[in-house]
């Protein structure tokens, strides 16, 4: 039986041959800054399918094969990340002891309407800013009293 | 207000002042019913009662 990081290996006969080659590329440093994601490494592959930080793509990349280059295809939700650069042969290896992750801060700009709000509910709130996820079940927004506050929809800039 | 996202909070609270609302019944239809026979009772509220919130009645 072979296994490779839990996967095992099918085989139709007896008479299987298998080919492990062990990754020579390996991530050193990964940065963000704004929307351009920034890569560091050796022996980065070219043949790239797909650089992402969390949820996001990236793209379109360019590179070389100490460094990599690309634009995040939208804002990454607040959290900490190391990236995901998948080729075909699979996923290049992050170097954590050496890479430092990347951490995506929240920063709600503003907030509107910020009165007259109907104390018994029913009133919708626009929040926006950096850091927010496309996704609604990362989004939670509470009031100082420990009321929550239903979250309709998201995308990276708006709640 | 506070907003968070993957368990990470905003570092500034949102504060949001809240209106007094009272909440009126307007109309109670019919006006009378019947002590024995199961009838519907539409109630009428004030404009501004929040009509997002059937489940807390």
């Amino acid at each position: 039986m072979v296994n490779v990081e839990g996967i095992s290996a099918a085989c139709a006969n007896l008479n299987c041959d298998y080919l492990y080659v062990d990754s020579t590329a390996l991530i050193t440093g990964q940065s963000l800054s704004g929307n351009i994601l920034t890569i560091t490494g050796t022996n980065l592959p070219t043949d790239l399918m797909d650089v992402r930080v969390g949820r996001v793509g990236c793209g379109p990349t360019t590179g070389t094969a100490t460094s990599i280059t690309c634009t995040l295809t939208k804002g990454a939700a607040a959290g900490t990340y190391s990236v995901e650069v998948v080729t075909v042969e699979g996923i290049v290896p992050v170097d954590t002891g050496v890479a430092t992750p990347i951490i995506v801060a929240l920063d709600a700009t503003s907030l509107s309407p910020s009165a007259g709000l109907n104390q018994f509910g029913g009133d919708s709130i626009t929040i926006q800013g950096s850091g927010l996820s496309t996704s609604t079940s990362d989004v939670s927004v509470s009031f100082s009293d420990g009321t929550a506050c239903n979250v309709i929809s998201s995308t990276d800039t708006e709640v | 207000m506070t907003i968070a996202v993957n368990a990470v909070s905003d570092a500034t609270s949102f504060e949001v002042g809240l209106s007094e609302v009272t909440l009126e019944v307007v109309s109670i239809s019919p006006a009378t019913v019947s002590p024995v026979l199961k009838q519907d009772l539409t109630i009428a509220f004030d404009a501004t009662f929040p009509d997002i919130n059937k489940d807390d009645y």
